[in-house]
């Protein structure tokens, strides 16, 4: 684990005399999978992108970047635990370093140089990070306690956990650019849209097994695609989908036969049709609020990474 | 919009009428079922459906798809 998201994060916990954090996350047997989350994702610049587009300096919004990247993680050790993906034995040591990764951002979220930024800026910022925690935590909650959630649910979950939190990547970005609210929404819409089309990728991706990572119909999580299922298709075929999702782990064809009814219901093409109108959504904002150049280039680039190209 | 629209794409998956009268020409079979969806809505259903072989992949393909897992 060499990116430079991980040495701050060393770094924090060696001046705050926790250094045994990361000797836990080290030898930890969740290591590998620990270390290409924290390993340059391109989405991490999307607070840099943000502010540059808005025309800021994008060394102002490093720590936020940083910040953001350490709750990103965070969420998603959370996430893997409530799903789980971590080893029972592993459980207790991830959800520490995710407690510790939470209180890292917020410490991260300073500003550089203090001559250039009016630190009530980020005071604003640090509170705008602890309420989309806390609404990330609520669109948690519900996804773990809601068993066979609605449509509906689903995408108020959807956005809770992953819009709000690329939502606030971006406007904390471009807060500390510009005063102007107008365009620190716009900013905020196009994070929001973008995180959605994130979280349909990953739930379209996650109908089949790759990588050696469970499909989601093998490890009976309740995604988009299955909602869509049963919220249009008739009562035999609810019946059967149900029956098949739950003799995943018995019937070595139930898999197969639950993807095939979800297909052919045409959950891939309204995902697919709900991610483009996310796409337009979010480009209409962003060419709204950003200045040409190549911070707008590299948030254009996000968007299109994140298309679903399922399909083509 | 989110239950509506899932029951046009129903609709445009299953109904055979409408399929028939889509492959002839696409935008205006949408324009003329009425869907009552917004008009973004619609849109973006019409800049999907415009691609009819990506349209059947979508709903016929059983092959993992070419988005990786973990991309985000």
């Amino acid at each position: 684990m060499h990116s430079k998201l991980f040495e701050r994060l060393v770094s924090l916990w060696d001046k705050r005399n926790a250094p045994d954090l990361s000797k836990t996350i080290t030898n930890s047997v969740l290591y590998p999978k620990l270390a290409s989350r924290l390993a340059n994702k391109p989405f991490l610049q999307l607070p840099v992108f943000c502010c540059q587009a808005a025309g800021g300096d994008p060394a102002l919004a490093e720590s936020i970047s940083d910040a953001w990247g350490i709750l990103y993680f965070a969420a998603w050790l959370l996430d893997s635990a409530a799903d789980g993906e971590i080893p029972a034995s592993e459980i207790g040591v991830s959800n520490t370093l995710a407690a510790a990764c939470i209180s890292s951002s917020s410490l991260l979220l300073t500003p550089g140089d203090p001559s250039t930024i009016q630190s009530d800026i980020f005071q604003a910022i640090q509170k705008d990070f602890q309420n989309v925690v806390l609404i990330a935590c609520n669109g948690q909650i519900n996804d773990i306690t809601h068993i066979n959630s609605s449509l509906n649910l689903l995408w108020q979950v959807a956005r809770q956990k992953t819009g709000e939190f690329y939502s606030l990547a971006s406007r904390s970005g471009a807060r500390v650019a510009t005063d102007d609210h107008k365009c620190i929404d716009l900013y905020s819409d196009f994070g929001l849209h973008l995180g959605m089309l994130i979280q349909i990728g990953d739930d379209t991706n996650g109908l089949w097994t790759n990588n050696n990572q469970r499909s989601d119909l093998l490890s009976g999580k309740w995604t988009l695609p299955v909602a869509y299922t049963m919220e249009v298709s008739s009562k035999h075929e609810r019946e059967l989908l149900l029956r098949y999702l739950k003799s995943t782990n018995t019937d070595p064809l139930a898999e197969e036969k639950a993807r095939q009814i979800i297909i052919e219901s045409g959950a891939m093409l309204y995902l697919v049709t709900k991610a483009q109108w996310h796409y337009e959504q979010a480009k209409s904002s962003l060419m709204k609020a950003a200045q040409p150049g190549e911070a707008l280039e590299g948030l254009l680039g996000l968007l299109d990474l994140a298309i679903p190209k399922r399909g083509l | 919009m989110t239950v509506k629209l899932a029951n046009v794409i129903y609709h445009v998956t299953t109904d055979q009428d409408f399929a028939a009268k889509f492959q002839l020409n696409p935008v205006s079979a949408i324009t003329e079922a009425r869907f009552n969806l917004e008009e973004d809505v619609q849109q973006a259903l019409i800049n999907v459906l415009q691609d009819t072989v990506r349209v059947k992949n979508l709903l016929t393909s059983l092959d993992p798809g070419p988005d990786g897992p973990n991309w985000a």
